[in-house]
């Protein structure tokens, strides 16, 4: 029975302000780097092949890191996120009284 | 012992109990690690839906189901003024419900659906195997590992070790059930048989002063835990570790995944399906069986098979069932094109004399792991 299968990168992948897109298996993705000063990474998303974006992903890690989950319906990245989802809902509802201050 | 095992799987250098990830079998190794089996940060973007990665509900011959894809990053970091993704660190994921073979079930990969063929699987076994608390080991390929992720006492109010493994998969996730075991001498095994046939009581209320009623002395454990094809037998249970007897569970070898809808028909003695350079032609039908002749278009080579008989027995295990199944398929020793009973089609296999078939054709063969054909910089890797 088959459940799950991944395409993953072979090689490190190595990004900057100049090297700033990685661009997914056949074409099927981009990660791509929108501001980053060396230290911090204030901004970046992933397009799809019909150029639909993600906002800016930068908020979470506070510019540390990109890792990233994408779509809570695929049980593999659900997965992942429940064992955060806790801390996310407390993040969103922070920044929602934030905003209607 | 431990040692010995390991060495005998291929993996002792990859023995670092939970603390370093290992080089991987199977693909090359960098300097800095590939980064199998690890979960992304616990501050990592969440995107819940996003339109490029798809959610595709598909019709199989039996039912319909919903298959899902998935990106992940994971191990991502900052070094030296560039961003780093690790080998391995990002991943595309297609996620099905369990799909089977012969059944006409479906794989979405990149955004595009795939019949799913055929595949082959093997059974990954340890044995005599010390687990620290918390730590695991890696078996099979090593791409995995047996994980002691819990190590309880005083679950039950009394001081006694109660361990609860887990399966850590090369995504990072755990497999979906965990293998709860213990062997102290205050639980009574139940792999004793102690509660097959119930406790003898009755539907009602007891109290521990009731005669022969000592409840609160009576704790029941087992020193086994199963799922299915995977089991774990416990040797001993203690506070620091576990000794496993012996554990086991599947992965797949390869699968085979075309990308056309398949040829079918309803064929009598004489029949034929042409696809994918190959012809197919029914050289006699009986009433559970029929024999196919499978010709290279251009080579002119061919390879005759009885398929069948298709019976009662045979059918038990369908379709996961691999060297039963094999009874219904013919394919090229390239594995380019199969042909197969169309046992799962609505009408059955066999129909009034004659017989349903489908051939799959410009097949494609994905290993544990192997290289992305269209995008070599790409690994494709199982993570069943």
């Amino acid at each position: 029975m088959f459940i799950e299968g991944m395409l993953e990168n072979d090689k490190q992948i190595v990004l900057d302000a100049a090297n700033n897109v990685f661009v997914g298996p056949n074409g099927y993705f981009k990660v791509v780097i929108d501001k980053f000063d060396g230290k911090t990474i204030q901004a970046w998303h992933v397009e799809d092949a019909k150029g639909n974006s993600t906002g800016n992903l930068a908020g979470r890690s506070g510019g540390k890191n990109i890792d990233l989950l994408v779509n809570k319906n695929c049980r593999t990245v659900s997965h992942f996120m429940k064992r955060i989802a806790l801390k996310v809902l407390a993040e969103q509802q922070q920044q929602i009284k934030q905003l209607t201050k | 012992m431990f040692q010995k095992t390991l060495a005998g799987l291929g993996v002792l250098t990859m023995l670092t109990a939970g603390a370093l990830l290992p080089p991987v079998a199977g693909a090359d190794s960098e300097a800095d690690g590939r980064v199998l089996m690890a979960a992304p940060a616990k501050n990592c973007a969440v995107v819940a839906q996003f339109d490029g990665i798809k959610d595709v509900t598909t019709k199989s011959y039996i039912r319909k189901i919903t298959l899902s894809e998935g990106l992940v990053i994971r191990k991502s970091r900052i070094q030296d003024g560039k961003i780093i993704i690790p080998p391995s660190g990002l991943y595309y994921t297609t996620r099905t419900p369990k799909s089977g073979v012969l059944q006409g079930d479906k794989v979405l990969l990149l955004g595009k659906l795939y019949q799913f063929v055929d595949q082959s699987t093997k059974l990954d076994v340890i044995t005599n195997l010390w687990v620290d608390k918390k730590k695991g080991v890696p078996f099979g390929d090593g791409t995995k590992r047996l994980q002691l992720s819990k190590l309880a006492m005083g679950a039950n109010g009394f001081p006694v070790a109660n361990a609860t493994f887990k399966i850590l998969k090369q995504s990072g996730n755990y497999y979906g059930v965990a293998f709860p075991v213990a062997t102290s001498k205050l639980f009574t095994d139940i792999t004793s048989g102690k509660l097959a046939n119930g406790s003898g009581r009755k539907t009602g209320t007891y109290l521990p002063t009731d005669k022969g009623q000592d409840f609160e002395t009576e704790y029941y454990a087992s020193s086994v835990a199963v799922s299915g094809q995977t089991y774990l037998v416990a040797e001993k249970v203690t506070p620091k570790g576990a000794m496993v007897k012996e554990f086991a569970t599947g992965a797949l070898i390869s699968m085979l995944l075309s990308p056309n809808d398949p040829v079918e028909g309803l064929l009598a003695k004489g029949g034929e399906l042409k696809g994918g350079g190959f012809t197919a032609q029914v050289t006699e039908v009986g009433g559970n069986y029929a024999t196919v002749k499978l010709t290279c278009d251009n080579s002119g080579k061919s390879y005759t098979k009885k398929l069948g008989p298709l019976t009662a027995e045979v059918l038990k295990y369908m379709p996961v069932d691999e060297e039963r199944r094999a009874r219904f398929v013919l394919r090229d020793p390239a594995d380019r094109v199969q042909v197969q009973l169309n046992i799962y089609k609505a009408g059955g296999a066999f129909q009034n004399g004659k017989v349903q078939l489908a051939m799959f054709t410009d097949l494609v063969k994905l290993g544990n792991p192997s290289p992305w054909e269209a995008d070599k910089r790409f690994i494709y890797r199982p993570d069943t």
